[in-house]
């Protein structure tokens, strides 16, 4: 597969999206296409798809060589051929972001979902089941070719959505961003998907914001900034490139010791204040303690047997303190952070905020002292511009005030320029900036974030790192529930471990490091790449 | 190049001209039911109901609602076919819960009203059809509707193509008169099939009626009339706040937006 | 028919159960009696209720028709002018026996039909209509509808409760009644629909990068229950409720007025 591609342009826009990008892909050879979050990885991703230009009617200018074929687009003009989808995907085939939004929704069983790209191409029942069988040993799926596709974990998801799509054997597989929000072991698994798709003779793009992970498959790579190719050619060329190092692309942490090497830990907070800023005590929580209400009257909703989350969780964030708190999925991570703003409430055991007790408090109320962000972006954007966005909800303020506290979050995370653009239209990064500085604005005395790190590109990291640390020299707690080690290492001064619902380790990061993580990983969590170095001789 | 086997040939006119013929055959039985059912209402309702007629209206109004759903269906483009399941979901779940209140609205139409808005009259009375057939898998009284609802999501798709969404304070004004349609439309299926309404609250305007000396069907299409109107004039503003609220990289994929200029301001966000 | 439901009871096909729905539900419409109303009804919650389905569709049933009833009592129990033998008069409220009947006609009537609907929703699972539309070679996008529709619903509850959290964690606070919880849902509504409609173009380009929507034939990897038995079955009951309803309206169907 290989395409030349002049320019694209989204309709009504007069800036191109992509510009200049020369790709080809050959049998078992995995290209990575890294940049930053809105250089145009996801556009490009669905032009290669087949699905752009034909939804969006944008304007292509491109030549395709695909299977023996030779395809030409020249822009606006009507005569542009028209992609089959359903021939396309047998030569390239397309997994998007968001695994819960790439399901067929009309399978029932995960077998079925990987046989849904078959059953559209018409295959015949014997055939279709063969196939699905042998895709999913070969991909490692054998086990959950019963389970619903709805209740498989993320990186169940998008394992079985890759199978899907190479289930019809195409010769290129077109992955956009295939390890966001994934913790160590889904992102190993489907590494080895990966991996095993090479070695069945496909070819790979691999669009990604990081250089490291997956990206370690690929021969060669292409750089993209705004929307052009900046560099390209093999691997280990492009990263020593000064391109690498200049766009907002995460580096790899096994590649860039000496960036590594002078990682300084952030500071213990010198003021320890008599109460802290949030309590936890004796918090114990179970799953089915909650009464929901049924989405329709006739649905009757399926009982789970109550499960513990937390199982008497102790813990008490100081002014000042930064914590990560990291733990396998299932831990008991999310539903501690939504106990310290009565998001979920404990069935036994306190929580203090401020040294005052917010049981009966409602969510709203307790907001005025713990802003919490989410992990989705898009769960927590509802207004139509980003500066109504800071706005929303803002304690009662004079205009004059209020104004100033939104341009302040906006330009502590870069995004003065955009305070009138719509939340929605913006890169991934930066609508979790949106979102961080709607948390900001609001100068909460407890700060807590849910995996902010991902799906956020290198100026997000970095924005991210110093709104931690100025939020915390202010007199903040922060708390921060992560699987991203690396990150965390050189930003809190605090590890919390979490191991079925209850707190494993607790102390200083570097102490917590020496005393659990000499094999490299613990509780399903793995030690920074940099604190491993440095342990070395 | 059209002979490429990765891409598509022109489309096909005799496909074309078959849905066509499935969408008119479905809207001539809807249409032919009814003036039936208005014409054939001599012998009053109370006087021992015609089940005969009854059958009659089920029966023609679900075999047109298919037929549209059939024509109409296959020729939706993929990016719009997604958004009806979500439009049907918003129906149910917004209907069920103005129905258990004892409000004297349905507001059971936002997300057909908003297909047709983004993808015209046609996609609009196939998804109010559908609603209607989905819907009744959790409540069966709905299903006569359904040809109802397909009347509604074409009207919005005519409202919306002739410029009825560009100003704000149109867009009540065409629910409005959508509803006037809509209620003349469903108040023989509501007398016919089920000899009254489904809902406490309209129940009591229809007795209201009753007890003034109207006979059932004008009783019934009075409270139609109240109702109606009132209920598509608050849909229709409704899903003109969300459409203008989406943006506008969302709104223009619609081919029938850009082609039919529904939305105005072409700078705003 | 929830994505959950058991399969069909005794593995019957679907079809089956649609076709015995359709026959129960058109011949007591068409003899349109409160006493065979009642008998059937009578008869199908007592098969329900052997079957174990009882248990789900009988309370859902109820919801439904409650309210149903009691707007009927109150439209034709109170104030029903054509009839003749009074039983209670009062102001503009007079209760006639005619009134009575024709409202226990009528809500008994729709009670079957309602029930036969819900079990038939409830043995079916949405899976197996979508193989059985395509078996048929009904459009995939109205198996898509169907089954989708059914499948993102719990989808979109659960995002509903996270954007009414987060806007929660922001500091807004809902009322209590019925007027705050209105207002939630209007704070509710746009993101809501902005996150469906973004989610809704991604799964566009999924189902289309494979191969949905194409022209070519379509195949099925689901199997559904059938067998010739059954195939007999059906069309034998079809016959039969055309041969009834020739009887039972006679040739003089489509003259107005001259149904019975």
């Amino acid at each position: 597969m290989r395409l030349s591609l002049e320019t694209f342009y989204y309709p009504g826009e007069d800036r191109p999206t992509l510009q200049g990008i020369e790709l080809d892909v050959g049998a078992s050879e995995c290209v990575l296409v890294a940049g930053g979050s809105g250089s145009g990885k996801s556009t490009l991703a669905r032009i290669l798809a087949g699905v752009l230009p034909g939804r969006h009617n944008g304007a292509l200018t491109a030549r395709f060589e695909v299977a023996g074929e030779s395809l030409v687009f020249s822009g606006a003009s009507s005569v542009n051929p028209r992609i089959n989808p359903a021939v396309w995907n047998r030569h390239i085939a397309y997994v998007g972001q968001i695994p819960s939004a790439q399901l067929s929704t009309v399978a029932a069983t995960v077998a079925e979902e990987i046989a849904f790209a078959l059953e559209n191409a018409g295959m015949e029942h014997g055939l279709m089941k063969q196939r699905v069988r042998t895709t999913a040993s070969a991909l490692g799926l054998t086990e959950l070719l019963e389970r619903k596709p709805s209740e498989l974990s993320g990186g169940e998801q998008r394992r079985m959505i890759i199978a899907s799509a190479a289930a019809l054997n195409p010769a290129t597989l077109v992955l956009d961003e295939p390890m966001a929000g994934l913790d160590a072991d889904a992102r190993r698994a489907v590494e080895n998907v990966i991996g095993s798709l090479l070695d069945r003779g496909a070819g790979v793009v691999l669009l990604s914001p990081e250089l490291g992970g997956a990206g370690r498959l690929a021969g060669r790579m292409l750089l993209l900034d705004g929307g052009k190719m900046v560099a390209s050619g093999p691997r280990p060329a492009v990263l020593k490139s000064a391109w690498a190092a200049r766009l907002p692309v995460i580096p790899d942490p096994l590649d860039a010791p000496d960036r590594a090497e002078n990682i300084l830990q952030p500071p213990c907070p010198t003021s320890s204040a008599r109460t802290p800023a949030a309590a936890l005590g004796g918090v114990v929580y179970r799953y089915g303690t909650e009464r929901r209400r049924p989405f329709l009257p006739s649905r009757k909703r399926a009982k789970t047997p109550t499960q513990t989350v937390l199982d008497g969780v102790d813990l008490a964030l100081g002014a000042g303190e930064r914590v990560a708190i990291a733990g396998a999925n299932g831990a008991g991570k999310t539903t501690l952070l939504r106990h310290l703003n009565g998001l979920a409430r404990p069935e036994s055991g306190t929580v203090r905020i401020l040294d005052r007790d917010i049981a009966g408090q409602s969510v709203g109320n307790v907001s005025a002292d713990v802003s919490y962000l989410f992990q989705d972006p898009q769960d927590q954007l509802f207004e139509r511009t980003v500066a109504r966005e800071v706005g929303y909800g803002l304690p009662e303020l004079d205009p004059a005030a209020r104004e100033a506290a939104i341009k302040e979050a906006l330009r502590r995370c870069g995004l003065a320029e955009l305070a009138g653009a719509h939340p929605y239209e913006l890169p991934a990064s930066a609508q979790r900036l949106v979102a961080l500085a709607t948390v900001l604005a609001r100068r909460p005395a407890v700060l807590v974030m849910d995996e902010p790190t991902v799906a956020t590109d290198r100026d997000g990291l970095d924005r991210l790192a110093e709104a931690i640390s100025q939020e915390s020299a202010r007199g903040a707690a922060v708390a921060l529930v992560t699987h991203d080690l690396d990150f965390a290492y050189r930003h809190c001064n605090r590890l919390v471990l979490l191991s079925g619902g209850r707190i494993v380790a607790d102390g200083p990061f570097a102490r917590v490091l020496e005393r659990h993580f000499a094999g490299g990983e613990a509780f399903g969590v793995q030690a920074p790449a940099a604190w491993l170095r440095r342990r070395e001789p | 190049m059209s002979s490429s086997s990765l891409t598509l040939p022109a489309s096909g006119q005799a496909a074309g001209r078959n849905r066509r013929l499935l969408e008119i055959l479905g809207g001539a039985s809807i249409a032919a039911t009814y003036v039936y059912l208005v014409l054939a209402q001599p012998t009053d309702l109370t006087n021992g109901l015609s089940s005969g007629s009854t059958l009659l209206a089920l029966s023609g109004f679900l075999l047109g609602a298919v037929l549209l759903i059939a024509g109409v269906l296959p020729t939706v483009p993929t990016s719009t076919l997604v958004l009806i399941p979500v439009a049907l979901v918003l129906n149910i779940v917004l209907g069920q819960f103005i129905g258990s209140t004892l409000v004297p609205f349905y507001l059971d139409s936002v997300g057909t009203v908003l297909i047709a808005v983004l993808a015209g009259p046609a996609a609009g009375a196939a998804t109010g059809a559908l609603s209607g057939i989905v819907w009744s898998l959790f409540n069966p009284t709905v299903l006569p509707f359904a040809a109802g609802a397909a009347l509604i999501g074409f009207l919005a798709g005519l409202a919306a193509r002739y410029g009825l969404f560009r100003r704000f304070y149109l867009a009540p004004v065409a629910g409005f008169v959508t509803g006037i349609f809509a209620g003349v439309f469903s108040a023989p299926i509501a007398a016919f099939v089920y000899g009254g309404t489904s809902g406490i609250a309209t129940g009591a305007v229809v007795s209201a009626f009753r007890a003034m000396g109207d006979s059932l069907l004008s009783a019934i299409t009075k409270q139609a009339l109240l109702s109606d109107p009132m209920d598509k004039a608050i849909v229709f503003s409704v899903v003109a706040l969300l459409v203008y609220a989406l943006p506008r990289r969302t709104t223009l994929q619609f081919p029938f937006i850009r082609r039919h200029r529904v939305l105005a301001g072409a700078k705003t966000s | 028919m929830l994505p959950d439901s058991p399969a069909g009871p005794g593995g019957l096909n679907p079809l089956t159960l649609l076709s015995a729905a359709v026959v129960i539900a058109v011949t007591t419409t068409a003899i349109n009696s409160w006493a065979v109303s009642a008998a059937v009804l009578l008869l199908l919650a007592t098969l329900l209720a052997l079957n174990g389905l009882g248990r789900k569709v009988l309370p859902a049933a109820a919801v439904i028709m409650v309210p149903f009833w009691l707007s009927l009592l109150l439209t034709h129990g109170l104030f029903f002018h054509e009839g003749r033998t009074i039983l209670w008069t009062a102001g503009p409220v007079r209760v006639t026996a005619e009134g009575l009947q024709f409202a226990a006609g009528m809500g008994l009537r729709t009670a079957v039909f309602v029930v036969v609907c819900l079990a038939f929703s409830f043995s079916v699972r949405p899976a197996d209509l979508m193989a059985l539309l395509t078996k048929y070679r009904f459009p995939p996008q109205l198996g898509f509808v169907l089954c989708s529709t059914l499948t993102i619903a719990p989808a979109v509850s659960g995002r509903a409760r996270r954007i009414a959290q987060a806007q929660q964690s922001r500091g807004l606070v809902t009322g209590q009644g019925a007027g705050g919880r209105l207002r939630a849902v209007q704070q509710q509504a746009v993101p809501l629909v902005m996150a469906l409609l973004h989610e809704a173009g991604s799964r566009a380009d999924s189902l289309e990068a494979r191969g949905f929507g194409g022209r070519g034939p379509r195949t099925s990897y689901r199997e559904v229950p059938d067998s010739p038995a059954q195939r007999i079955i059906r069309w034998l009951a079809v016959a039969a409720l055309a041969v009834f309803l020739m009887l039972w309206f006679g040739p003089g169907w489509f003259t107005p007025g001259g149904v019975r």
